[in-house]
């Protein structure tokens, strides 16, 4: 592990450097924040990247905008405040939509006026953004089918039992999904 | 009017998705961090591995990594300093000494 100097000696840490100095994550640590980062990055706006999100959730901690609560682990609390800084990105990209979104949004207007409960917009993120995780599993029927019933809401059991699935078979899915996100979370390209 | 506002299907769907994804991705053991850095090439025990590009040092290369800016030393104020920009009142400009550097002799030349 690297030596970073103290607060005192250097002024102009980057936000990252300051939490390995005041020892709060690991380096491993901050891969799997990286990791949650991307995966959060997915389906925004090209305009904020994986980095954007974790800098200015680590930001907020350190300036105290935002207080981690003694009880949760600290990776848990990092990666809560990246998923709101998300949701503030998409409703903000939602509010600026270019013409052929608007015209999208106006036929799901249309087809949902018997229940417009969600709002089209929301309809139409939502959509989008569950097609954009989905992808990443592209071509892993097990890895589709495991999602959609997380999604539901439903436990392993009953994914395994719905999908038909051992638990060999639950497992060794659960564990290629893992890998796949690892493998998607330390690539440095771009989505 | 309506007490309790309801989420949309979707956008709950994708809330568990996220949190389950999420947590396996907390939950990922140091091993299987470094067989995917591996996968990809990465050797996770180099300081400047790329798997650290946008954690440890800037994603993006910088002006700065490749020219050494006159602007930049205003900014960077020494230690101690204000934050306030502090420019030398005779100081020249980058325009000025980039010219008087171009028109200087070399010393080998001198006396030529």
């Amino acid at each position: 592990m690297p030596r970073f100097p103290s607060l005192s000696e250097k002024r102009d840490l980057r936000p990252t450097q300051t939490a390995l100095a005041l020892e709060l994550v690991t380096e491993m640590d901050l891969l799997r924040l990286k990791a949650v980062a991307r995966l959060y990055a997915r389906g925004l706006p090209p305009d904020v990247s994986w980095d954007d999100l974790l800098q200015e959730a680590f930001t907020r901690i350190l300036v105290g905008t935002r207080r981690r609560p003694e009880a949760v682990n600290m990776l848990a609390f990092v990666s809560g405040v990246m998923l709101s800084l998300r949701s503030e990105h998409r409703r903000r990209a939602l509010q600026g939509l270019d013409k052929d979104e608007q015209l999208a949004l106006q036929r799901l207007e249309e087809a949902a006026l018997a229940d417009p409960a969600p709002g089209p917009e929301r309809l139409l993120s939502g959509q989008q953004e569950l097609t954009t995780i989905l992808r990443l599993f592209a071509g892993d029927e097990r890895a589709q089918q495991i999602l959609l019933g997380l999604g539901d809401g439903l436990t392993a059991e009953q994914i395994r039992a719905a999908a038909g699935m051992s638990r060999t078979d639950y497992d060794s899915t659960r564990k290629r999904m893992r890998r796949c996100l690892l493998r998607e979370g330390l690539t440095c390209e771009r989505d | 009017m309506r007490k309790r506002l309801k989420a949309p299907a979707e956008k709950m769907a994708l809330d568990r998705i996220l949190d389950a994804l999420k947590q396996e991705l907390i939950e990922a053991s140091d091993e299987e961090i470094y067989q995917a850095a591996v996968e990809l090439g990465m050797n996770l025990n180099m300081q400047e591995s790329a798997a650290f590009a946008g954690l440890t040092y800037p994603s993006r290369p910088q002006l700065s990594d490749f020219f050494e800016l006159e602007a930049c030393r205003y900014l960077q104020p020494p230690d101690g300093a204000s934050n306030e920009v502090t420019r030398p009142r005779h100081a020249r400009t980058t325009r000025q000494s980039a010219r008087t550097k171009s028109r200087r002799r070399p010393r080998h030349l001198k006396g030529y």
